[in-house]
């Protein structure tokens, strides 16, 4: 993976640069060697590189400093929650400042009134909800890391969850958030208010991956917590038969909080490593979820069941309590731990297809595992056709990394030629960086980077992710485009 | 005035890549009362655009020319009993009475939505994908047409609520919802503004999951009405509960009154008084109360439980007064309908930080202005 050009004159300004970012923000930099390797990957552990230091400031006024001071001194800066990317967004670079946001970690206001709640970009995902909820609130989008990934990440990654097929991604749930731009201004998109007024720059940087600014502070709408739920656990004889199903559900109008479809190879997996109690014989099973009023829950089983029967199920259960609930997401919560036990090293991949793909693509996956030569357990989002095949191999093994990485980007490129997209939740980041042509023109992506341009003129925030060629701003916020070529042009894309 | 009427994508960059002075950019030209008066000899109609491309019910996702009547496409989805989730009116109708409905295309670009935003989000929560044409004459696209999608940043947000001034949209991507199978209205009558604003909001913090919970204040008895969508059974039973408890006496509507006045909170024109000036204000749901006595509107809607409120005044209103009215309280107005030669900010006026960066954001798209210099903001 090509990252962008160290620079000089940065790594040989180390030592002051280190002392002057230590006078902005005291006892908040990390620059010992030894101390540096905490922080040389996120959750795409195949990428490591040590920054050129660790900057943890506490306040929003000291992440201005910092980007101030490095946009005067042309230092590159990374920003970084909770370091649970999969995709290396917050891949350190070496000649760059990694700008840890995990210690403003301060709920600032819950406001029941107005169903929301004010955080600092470090408060974790679910701590959000451990703050609301003896209220009955919650806030909905849960990714199965919220334990750890922080809400600024969430923002930045615009991250999803299980229950997002009826609740929606982190930016259908976000009311204002507070930006720190390169230069050390902060600006505020929306706030307590249903929208923001003006553009929709607050949509604008949801999803920005760090590049555009760092997210200093976050409205989230809360939700009353549904009064109940049910779960149904349903065996398939075939993965066609079970997608067949979600697909009758949500033509049906149902909307369920979840549907989730593991395949054979995934349900062993977890019941080696927690037994949930699957049923083994099937070739895939459906977990749906049902909230809201108890009628209207064991309504919707009903339906869903009798949906799934006529799509060939071989059993269908539904959860008796919360504890057995919890007992039929445990093994899918856990698939990642699991597939974890399996093999050494994995890739966990995240493209979005229509949903009546969904068997082809399947089938295609399955076939590459075996050109590949590599294993994969298939998890996924099936409500909204989000796969997360899961590639195991070995990094000790000659090759094997190689061989994954070869998988991963065809199974991506399958993704985009049945009408999807290179990722679902996960981000671009720097591994799916070289694929952006397979979904983009040239034209398309000169136009993201040049929104790039008009918040970073300086290319200094997380430069080397999400666009598979670097861009030099021109005067007046703009790429240079010249004839529709890009510059840089000889970089090496995919 | 000269009007370039393409019929063909490969027209509008031609138009726009051509163009010696800047374009007004149109659909049907609908809301060209909304935004400032866009000063050019130019317009640049892109209702020749037209005709659903796409559309798969089962996948719920449709793609369609920009120019496309908005009716023409509640049609082609109500025959297959589904819907446009974020329950877009006829708004054109408050400038031109009697016009016609407007497009697609400049339904998204003016970030257009009903009651049932709500619980389904706005026109941005539902736009998957778009190709336009930007101010340098070149076709780009952005998104996709899946629901869930971070590849690139998110342009589709950027593209609902940017009234044509970054590009002109030539396509749009959108899912569609299945229509529900049942819907019941209840309503309160006759109680006082801060009363039926609190109920709404207890309403709101529920989970009776409304779909609309709009307060009437625009003539007549004051009505305060909750909608609950979704299969028979569970809106019966919902409607049972909040009838015992947050909505107690509440009166079940006939459905046709019901659709009634949900459709007519959606097209809003037939709800205000032609000669008045219409603003729209967002504040935090629980400072709506202030937010009408402040600024003592003659008649007023508010949706969304309060977050968003339709304020008419019999004169030319104070812009500022109420630029700074829903500043104070925590969000912004924009004004819609305005009086003859009203001059005054119409969008939310920004701090210097954030209109730098608009300004920006403009030139990354339109460096030469050429697309609806002003509409928005005086030098963007
Ligand atoms: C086991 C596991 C399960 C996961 N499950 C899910 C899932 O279900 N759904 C899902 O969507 N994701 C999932 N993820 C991915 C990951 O947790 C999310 O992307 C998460 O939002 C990242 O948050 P973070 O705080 O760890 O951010 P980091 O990994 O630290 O950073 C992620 C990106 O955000 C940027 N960033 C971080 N903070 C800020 C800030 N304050 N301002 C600006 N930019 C910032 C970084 O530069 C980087 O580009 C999972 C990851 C793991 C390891």
């Amino acid at each position: 993976m090509r990252m962008p050009d160290l620079d000089p004159s940065v790594l040989a300004r180390r030592a002051a640069l280190i002392d002057a970012l230590r006078r902005l923000v005291p006892d908040g930099v990390v620059a010992e060697d030894d101390a540096l390797v905490a922080y040389d990957s996120d959750a795409l552990t195949a990428y490591r590189q040590k920054p050129l230091a660790v900057v943890l400031p506490r306040s929003a006024d000291e992440v201005s400093a910092v980007l101030r001071f490095c946009s005067s001194n042309n230092v590159k800066i990374v920003p970084r929650g909770a370091g649970t990317s999969l995709s290396g967004g917050a891949l350190p670079l070496g000649d760059g400042v990694l700008l840890g946001l995990s210690r403003m970690n301060k709920i600032l206001d819950v406001d029941l009134e107005n169903r929301c709640a004010v955080v600092q970009p470090g408060v974790t995902n679910l701590g959000i909800t451990r703050a609301v909820e003896a209220n009955g609130f919650y806030y909905a989008p849960d990714p199965s890391s919220q334990i750890a990934c922080t809400i600024g990440g969430n923002v930045a990654e615009n991250s999803g969850g299980i229950h997002c097929l009826k609740y929606g991604l982190t930016t259908n749930n976000l009311l204002g958030v507070e930006l720190a731009l390169l230069d050390g201004t902060r600006v505020r998109f929306g706030g307590k208010a249903l929208d923001a007024g003006g553009l929709d720059l607050l949509g604008l940087v949801t999803g920005s991956e760090g590049l555009l600014g760092v997210v200093t502070e976050v409205t989230v709408r809360l939700r009353p917590k549904p009064p109940s739920a049910k779960a149904l656990l349903v065996a398939f004889p075939s993965i066609e038969a079970a997608g067949q199903c979600v697909a009758d559900v949500i033509a049906e109008g149902i909307v369920p909080a979840a549907m989730e479809i593991m395949d054979r190879f995934a349900v062993d997996a977890v019941e080696a490593y927690c037994a949930p109690g699957y049923p083994r014989e099937a070739a895939a099973i459906l977990i749906a979820e049902l909230d809201g009023m108890e009628v209207e829950v064991e309504g919707a089983a009903r339906e869903v069941e009798r949906i799934a029967r006529a799509n060939g199920a071989l059993a269908c259960e539904g959860s008796a309590s919360d504890a057995d609930r919890e007992r039929i997401w445990l093994g899918r919560k856990a698939a990642f731990a699991a597939a974890g036990r399996i093999a050494p090293d994995m890739l966990c991949m995240d493209g979005t297809i229509p949903r009546r793909a969904l068997p082809r693509v399947l089938t295609r996956i399955g076939e590459m595992s075996k050109e590949f030569g590599l294993p994969v357990a298939n998890v996924f989002h099936a409500g909204d056709g989000n796969l997360h095949p899961l590639i195991m191999f070995d990094v000790m093994k000659d090759g094997d990394l190689d061989r994954a990485e070869k998988f991963g980007a065809a199974i991506l490129t399958l993704c985009v030629e049945v009408g999807g997209v290179l990722t679902g939740e996960h981000g671009v980041g720097v591994e799916k960086r070289d694929l952006m042509p397979l979904m983009f023109s040239e034209i398309d992506l000169a136009q993201q980077q040049a929104v790039k341009c008009a918040f970073d003129p300086q290319s200094l925030l997380n430069p080397g992710k999400v666009f598979p060629s670097l861009s030099a701003c021109v005067e007046g916020g703009a790429m240079h485009v010249h004839q529709g070529r890009l510059p840089f042009a000889n970089l090496p894309r995919l | 005035m000269q009007i370039l009427k393409p019929d063909t994508e490969e027209q509008v960059v031609e138009a726009i890549r051509d163009a010696k002075a800047p374009l007004s950019v149109e659909g049907q030209g609908t809301k060209q009362g909304f935004g400032h008066p866009v000063e050019v000899d130019t317009v640049l109609r892109l209702a020749g655009l037209s005709g659903v491309t796409m559309y798969e019910p089962d996948e719920m996702v449709f793609t369609a020319k920009a120019g496309t009547p908005l009716a023409e496409i509640e049609g082609v989805l109500a025959e297959k009993g589904q819907c446009l989730g974020f329950e877009p009116g006829e708004i054109g109708k408050l400038w031109n009475e009697g016009g016609s409905g407007g497009t697609i295309g400049g339904t998204v670009a003016a970030a257009i939505a009903g009651p049932r935003r709500f619980a389904a989000g706005a026109a941005r929560d539902h736009l998957l994908g778009f190709t336009a044409v930007n101010g340098r004459g070149e076709r780009f696209k952005a998104g996709g047409r899946v629901v869930k999608n971070v590849t690139g940043y998110d342009l589709p947000k950027l593209a609902a609520g940017s009234f044509g001034t970054l590009f002109a949209i030539t396509e749009v991507t959108l899912r569609a919802l299945p229509r529900a199978q049942a819907a019941t209205v209840l309503a309160l009558e006759g109680k006082e503004p801060a009363a039926a604003l609190r109920i709404l909001r207890a309403v709101a913090a529920s989970p009776f999951e409304p779909s609309g919970l709009i307060h009437l204040a625009t003539g007549g008895t004051p009505r305060t009405l909750i909608r609950l969508e979704g299969h028979s059974e569970g809106v019966a039973a919902r409607a049972a509960e909040l009838s015992k408890t947050i909505a107690k006496d509440a009166r079940r509507l006939e459905a046709d009154e019901g659709a009634r006045l949900f459709r007519a909170a959606a097209d809003l024109h037939t709800l205000f008084d032609p000669e008045t000036t219409l603003w729209r204000a967002s504040v935090p749901p629980a400072r709506a109360h202030d937010m009408t006595t402040r600024v003592q509107p003659v008649a007023w809607f508010a949706d969304a439980a309060g977050g968003i409120l339709w304020l008419a005044f019999r004169n030319a209103s104070d812009p500022a007064a109420l630029h700074a009215a829903a500043r104070d309280l925590g969000g912004h107005a924009t004004l819609v309908r305005k009086g003859p030669a009203q001059t005054d900010d119409v969008f939310p006026p920004l701090d210097t930080a954030t209109l730098a960066l608009t300004s920006r954001v403009k030139a990354a798209f339109d460096p030469a202005r050429r697309l609806n210099p002003g509409r928005m903001y005086k030098d963007v």
